[in-house]
């Protein structure tokens, strides 16, 4: 379903080590150099959840880099749980990817 | 449910305001229980990578803020119970500025800052 989000998981007493790789322009907008008017276009909101409960929402601004890299952490997890990661940007795109620990 | 966006605060153009929208008229104090871990020099300020690890009991938001981005706000993590108190994720800095991390916890609200130097400002942040 998704191709823009990739996932890696680690899990290590009871422990998950959730890294993600997410492909994005985060641009902030503005005019180039050149001249050329760029709009803005970012994720905005980046949610994670274990097993149907939220864990993580990230709140986002241009200030991410390109093609985002977000590590976090998750207690009380076990090998072959639900994670879900979904994205949405501020011209509306969306993308969602799961994956089993 | 975990908290919405701050929608004022992404809209401050200063670091004082910034915090003022995220937490009001209050003094964040300075916790070593919070490191920001980050090269004190980025040669490159599009992409730097940044790691907050925190010490303080039930993390539920993590601030990520750098003081001279035209908006300082970079992002704000909401944080689950069973979600440790740690975020790694690669910011944009506009030029050598402090990387400022605001955390609120069970204990309360505190922080941390880190100067980071920038050789090349990430392009118009």
């Amino acid at each position: 379903m998704s191709n823009s989000i990739k996932v890696r998981t680690s899990v290590r007493n009871n422990t998950v080590t959730v890294r993600m790789l997410v492909r994005h322009a985060m641009e902030v907008g503005g005019v180039r150099a050149n001249g050329e008017r760029v709009a803005a276009h970012f994720i905005k909101e980046i949610t994670c959840t274990h097993n149907g409960k939220t864990v993580m929402v990230g709140h986002w601004g241009a200030g991410i880099a390109k093609n985002p890299y977000l590590s976090f952490t998750i207690r009380d997890a076990a090998v072959g749980d639900e994670l879900r990661i979904r994205w949405v940007d501020n011209q509306g795109g969306i993308d969602e990817f799961a994956t089993r620990i | 449910m975990l908290a919405g966006r701050p929608v004022e605060a992404f809209q401050t153009e200063t670091v004082d305001q910034t915090l003022h929208a995220l937490f009001g008229d209050v003094t964040i104090p300075i916790s070593d229980k919070i490191r920001i871990a980050a090269a004190d020099l980025a040669e490159n300020g599009a992409v730097v990578p940044i790691k907050i690890e925190i010490k303080l009991d039930d993390v539920e938001a993590i601030s990520i803020i750098a003081t001279k981005n035209p908006i300082p706000l970079v992002a704000k993590f909401v944080l689950g119970p069973t979600t440790a108190g740690f975020v790694a994720t690669r910011i944009k800095l506009a030029a050598s500025c402090e990387v400022i991390a605001v955390v609120e916890s069970a204990d309360g609200v505190f922080q941390a800052r880190k100067p980071i130097e920038v050789t090349i400002g990430g392009c118009g942040v």
